[in-house]
Order: C-alpha cells, then sequence, then structure tokens
C-alpha cells in the first residue's frame, strides 16, 4: 500500500470525529475504509469477523455482568444503607454531606463498576441534599463527578476490564492495583472538601461523633453489599472463579441478596434493569468493536510505532515518559470523552510502554486514572455533564470550583506515576509479583 | 433508575428484547459453567461457547437499540462553532455515510452468515451461521432504525442522563 493509503483510514477517522460522527461509527468507518483500500489484499469480510471479534473475548464477557450487577445495586435499596453507613463515619466532620458524598462514592465504587452510574447516583441523592442545605450548586456538582471517579479505581472497574482487554494485561492483577490509588484518591477528595468547607462554613449533619453501638449497626446492615470486593479478590486469588465467571457470580450473587437480603427489590423491576444494562454494556462494547477492527489496520500499518516514534526517544526514562504521556493525556482528555480516549489510546500506547519497561498494570492504573479525572474537565466531561444536569449547575461556576479537586488529582497523578510501588505493592502482595492472574 | 423503554411502541423495541434475552443467556451460562464444574463430575463444555454466542447478539442488538434511541457518543467541540447551516450540511452528510455503513455491514455480516453453513462450533457442532445470521439483521435494524432518525441528527444527550438515573 502506498504512504498516503496507509495513512487514510486514521485521517480518515479524525476528521470522522471533528465532524460530528458517532466515535464508535468514526472508528468503525475508518478501519472499514482500510479495507476498501487494501485493493483486495484483504477480504472486506474480513472487516466483519475484526468486528465480530471483539465480542470473542473471554475477559470481555465480565462487563455485561459488573454492569448489571451495579444496575440491581442502585435499585435494590444498597444506596440508603450506605448513605447510614457514610453518615455515621463522618457525619461529625465540617461539610459533613460533602464528606459523606465521598465516603459513599468509595463505597459504591466496589459495587457498581460504572462511574457515570455512581455520578448520577451520588448527584440525585446527596448532591440534590446538599443543595437544600444550601451548599452552592455548583460546589455539590464538583464534589458528586469528583467522588464518582473513584470507581474507576476500586475493583469491578468497567475502565480497568476494557484496559485488561486492550493491553493483554491481567484484570485480577489490575483489580488489586487500583485499591490503593483508589483510597488515596478518597483521602485527597476529604482534604480538599475540608479546606473548602471550614471557609465556607458548611455545616456537620451531627453534633458528636457516632456511638460505636450506631457504627456497627449500620456496617452490618450493608455488609452484604460491601462484601462484593472480597468476594472478587478472594474468589480470583484462591481460583474459586476466573474473573470472568466473579462478574456472573456477583451479578446472581446481587440478585439474591437485592430479594432475599434486603427485600427491597421485586421482579416487576428487573425488566427495566435488564433493559438499562444491556444498553449501558453494549454502547460500550460496540466501540471496543469498532476498536479491535481499527486495531488490526493499526497492527497492520505498523502505526502506533508511527506515531508514538518520538516518543520513544524518552523510553530510557520511564518516569519522564508517563509524565508526558499524562502531559498529553490530560490534554486530550479535554476533548476526548474517557472511555472513547482509552479505547483509542491503549492500543497505540502499549507497545511503546513495553518498550520503556514500564509495568503494564501499573500503566493501567496511571491511564485509567488520568482518564477518568478528564471525566469532570469542561468541555466534555461525562461526570461534570451529569451531575451538573441533575444538580442545575452552570458550567463556568462548576469549572471555577473544581480547580482545587483537579489541582488535587493531578498531585495524585504526578505520585502515581513516579512511584510504581503505590500501585503494584498489592496485586504483588496477594497475588505474587510474577503471577499472572 | 430508568423505567423500561416506554418512547417507541414494542414491536420497535424488539432490539432491545432481544438483547435482554442473550444478556441473560449470557450471564446463565458463565454461572452454569462455575456450578457444573463444582457440582457435577463432568463439567459442562459449551458453557462458553454459549455465552460468547449470545453477547455478540447483546451487543449488536444493544447497539441497535443506541442507534434507535442516538445514545452513541459523539464529539461536538468542533461543529459546535460552524454556523448553523453548515452543521445541518455535515449532519446530512453523516446521516448518508451512516446509511450507507450500515447497509454495507449488514451485507458483511449476511456473507458471512451464508459461507458458513458448512463451519461448525466446537462444543455444540452448530453451524456457524447461527452466530452471524442473527448480526446480519442487527445491522439491518440499526440501518432501519437509522433511516428513521432524519431530521433529529444529535445524539440525545439529556435522554442519556436520565437513563442513568
Amino acid at each position: 500500500m502506498s504512504a498516503v493509503a496507509a495513512w487514510l483510514p486514521a485521517l480518515v477517522m479524525f476528521a470522522l470525529l471533528l465532524l460530528r460522527t458517532p466515535i464508535t461509527w468514526a472508528m468503525a468507518i475508518a478501519a472499514f475504509s482500510f479495507y476498501l483500500l487494501s485493493g483486495g489484499m484483504v477480504p472486506l469480510t474480513a472487516f466483519a469477523q475484526e468486528i465480530f471479534e471483539g465480542t470473542q473475548s473471554i475477559s470481555l464477557l465480565a462487563l455485561p455482568s459488573f454492569v448489571l450487577a451495579g444496575c440491581i445495586m442502585n435499585a435494590s435499596g444498597i444506596t440508603r444503607r450506605l448513605v447510614r453507613i457514610a453518615e455515621v463515619l463522618v457525619g461529625h466532620m465540617t461539610g459533613a454531606l460533602a464528606q459523606m458524598c465521598t465516603v459513599l462514592g468509595t463505597l459504591l465504587g466496589g459495587l457498581t463498576a460504572s462511574a457515570n452510574a455512581d455520578a448520577a447516583m451520588l448527584a440525585k441523592t446527596i448532591g440534590t441534599e446538599m443543595v437544600a442545605y444550601r451548599y452552592s450548586r455548583a460546589f455539590a456538582a464538583v464534589i458528586t463527578s469528583s467522588a464518582a471517579i473513584i470507581t474507576s479505581l476500586l475493583p469491578p472497574s468497567i475502565g480497568l476490564i476494557i484496559y485488561g482487554y486492550l493491553a493483554e494485561a491481567s484484570v485480577g492483577r489490575l483489580f488489586a492495583a487500583g485499591i490503593i490509588p483508589g483510597l488515596l484518591l478518597a483521602g485527597g477528595l476529604m482534604i480538599v472538601t475540608h479546606i473548602t468547607a471550614r471557609r465556607r462554613g458548611y455545616k456537620a449533619q451531627r453534633e458528636t461523633r457516632a456511638s460505636r453501638g450506631e457504627l456497627l449497626a449500620a456496617l452490618r446492615d450493608g455488609l452484604w453489599a460491601m462484601s462484593i470486593p472480597v468476594i472478587i479478590i478472594a474468589g480470583t486469588r484462591y481460583g474459586v472463579f476466573t474473573t470472568t465467571e466473579s462478574g456472573a457470580i456477583i451479578a446472581v450473587y446481587v440478585l439474591f441478596i437485592a430479594i432475599v437480603g434486603y427485600r427491597e427489590f421485586s421482579f416487576r423491576q428487573l425488566p427495566g434493569v435488564l433493559a438499562e444494562a444491556t444498553r449501558d454494556a453494549s454502547i460500550v462494547m460496540m466501540m471496543i468493536c469498532a476498536a479491535s477492527a481499527l486495531g488490526f489496520y493499526l497492527a497492520w500499518e505498523a502505526v502506533p510505532q508511527t506515531m508514538t516514534g518520538w516518543l520513544s526517544t524518552m523510553a530510557g526514562n520511564p518516569v519522564v515518559l508517563l509524565l508526558v504521556i499524562n502531559l498529553m493525556l490530560i490534554i486530550l482528555g479535554t476533548a476526548i470523552e474517557g472511555s472513547a480516549a482509552l479505547i483509542i489510546l491503549t492500543p497505540m500506547l502499549i507497545p511503546l510502554i513495553g518498550q520503556a519497561g514500564i509495568d503494564k498494570v501499573h500503566f493501567g492504573i496511571v491511564l485509567v486514572t488520568n482518564l477518568t479525572i478528564a471525566g469532570i474537565t469542561p468541555p466534555v466531561g461525562g461526570l461534570m455533564y451529569i451531575s451538573s444536569q441533575v444538580l442545575g449547575a452552570r458550567m463556568l461556576d462548576y469549572s471555577r470550583e473544581v480547580l482545587p479537586y483537579l489541582g488535587m488529582m493531578m498531585i495524585l497523578l504526578v505520585l502515581l506515576s513516579v512511584f510504581p510501588q503505590l500501585s503494584l505493592w498489592l496485586p504483588d502482595l496477594i497475588y505474587g509479583a510474577r503471577a499472572v492472574q | 433508575m430508568s423505567e423500561p423503554v416506554a418512547r417507541d411502541p414494542w414491536w420497535l423495541r424488539i432490539d432491545e428484547g432481544i438483547a435482554v434475552v442473550s444478556l441473560v443467556v449470557t450471564v446463565g451460562s458463565v454461572v452454569w459453567g462455575v456450578v457444573t464444574r463444582y457440582l457435577f463430575p463432568q463439567p459442562a463444555a459449551w458453557t462458553y461457547e454459549v455465552a460468547t454466542m449470545a453477547f455478540a447478539w447483546t451487543v449488536f442488538f444493544g447497539a441497535a437499540t443506541g442507534v434507535r434511541r442516538g445514545l452513541h457518543a459523539d464529539i461536538d467541540i468542533f461543529v459546535h462553532y460552524l454556523p448553523e447551516r453548515w452543521q445541518t450540511v455535515i449532519d446530512i452528510g453523516n446521516w448518508v455515510l451512516l446509511a450507507v455503513f450500515f447497509a454495507a455491514m449488514g451485507v458483511l455480516f449476511a456473507q458471512l452468515a451464508a459461507s458458513t453453513t458448512h463451519v461448525y462450533t466446537v462444543a455444540l457442532s452448530l453451524p456457524q451461521t447461527v452466530t452471524y445470521a442473527p448480526l446480519a439483521l442487527a445491522c439491518l435494524m440499526m440501518l432501519l432504525y437509522h433511516l428513521g432518525r432524519w431530521g433529529r441528527w444529535r445524539a440525545t444527550n439529556p435522554e442519556d442522563v436520565e437513563d442513568i438515573i
């Protein structure tokens, strides 16, 4: 193929993305153009096969199961119980509702898998309560969208499943690797919130700390749900089931506790929940299928190696390379939606990461953290959009309020990049340093 | 939490029905695989084959639902700043391009289905046509739903938010 023909599909994709073609179809049409331009070297039906191949990954089978489990959770009254736990834990602190939001985001993160779903849930529950207690709408939108980012790092995270598939990295190790960064993010959010709340005089929700009895009662009530991340990690660690199987087991387990344990979910709700899970999972999956077809073209023409060639000069210094990639992703993240950027960029960056000797699991945590932070950056941040929409916050006010949180997240991102141990210590401890799960 | 979709009549939501049933089969097959591994002397060998087949149907019919309801996200940071008339021209161009693309996908999957009648799956010995033919149907649905969206150019993001809630 000539050089022009080799680059044309990439140009087609970027042109279509700029021209408002839906991202999934822009990638798919770009891939299709490669098959058309190959002059019969690659048969056209191979395009359909490549698109189809995206659905044949065993690791991606976990995705719809975890999405389904999250949808059932959200419909089953679990959020009310988790709000209660958050309230007894931090209700006595300054800016209690905002702090509760972070704690609730952390608890939900271990259950629902979808940051978008959590942003909506947090905004609907604690966000509206915050507005009623005279917190500014923009501040409420910022804290609810920021707390939802934690979800993308805690198991079971959809972003980590997708990355694991695209980078051929262990999903089990990725799940374990996200836990400490997720908790660090939660701690950082609480510090920034504390400073802001003190300055503005946002009050506590209760005068004294909760008693031990209150705390135990709340924890006991939420125990069934909070056991889910433990089941996933323990089940995969001891070989009871694979990560893919854990998704399906969790979906059934969640349905069981929703109906028998909490008794707040009826079978009449099930069709709606199934439809919601199907929509959420298939929209993301179709994008992955399109990326799969595009991946064939990228590999055929060695596009990633060419496009990231200038970056490879830095491959000798992994830390500098990671920081430069972070900077590039932050800029890209302001324009491209996080999951789309993850799907487009992972195949391009992985060869470079391997060349620089950076651990794929470590890079996955940095990449997913970076791209999820993009969810709260104007103008296309999905989490920002959801929270602002629910709470009626203006984008200009949101942009101002989000700055201290963004600053904290940038510091965290640098720490995660410079200190791989923050990501790798726990998976090495659970699975062993050389194990592949 | 979203209610069952009530915007279109039931016969237009057949895509969603197929996708939901396929999702149940996907999850159920994987669970059955784990159950038989521990409870029966011989674990079921067909579970992953059925799960991946049903998963493909979930994705394609779910994507058809996405086309019907305008849920596939786009990036409007550039077009947003163009004059209204230019935006309409771009939207019509996109509409034509996608219609041709969905038709082409349908034809390609139909060809695959036709050419694999004698290629059998490993565990159940089903012709691969069983896998590919529904995908051709899903692509045809995408085309029909897309044609029906003439004039409604944009991805319906506000609907997305309501769905998530």
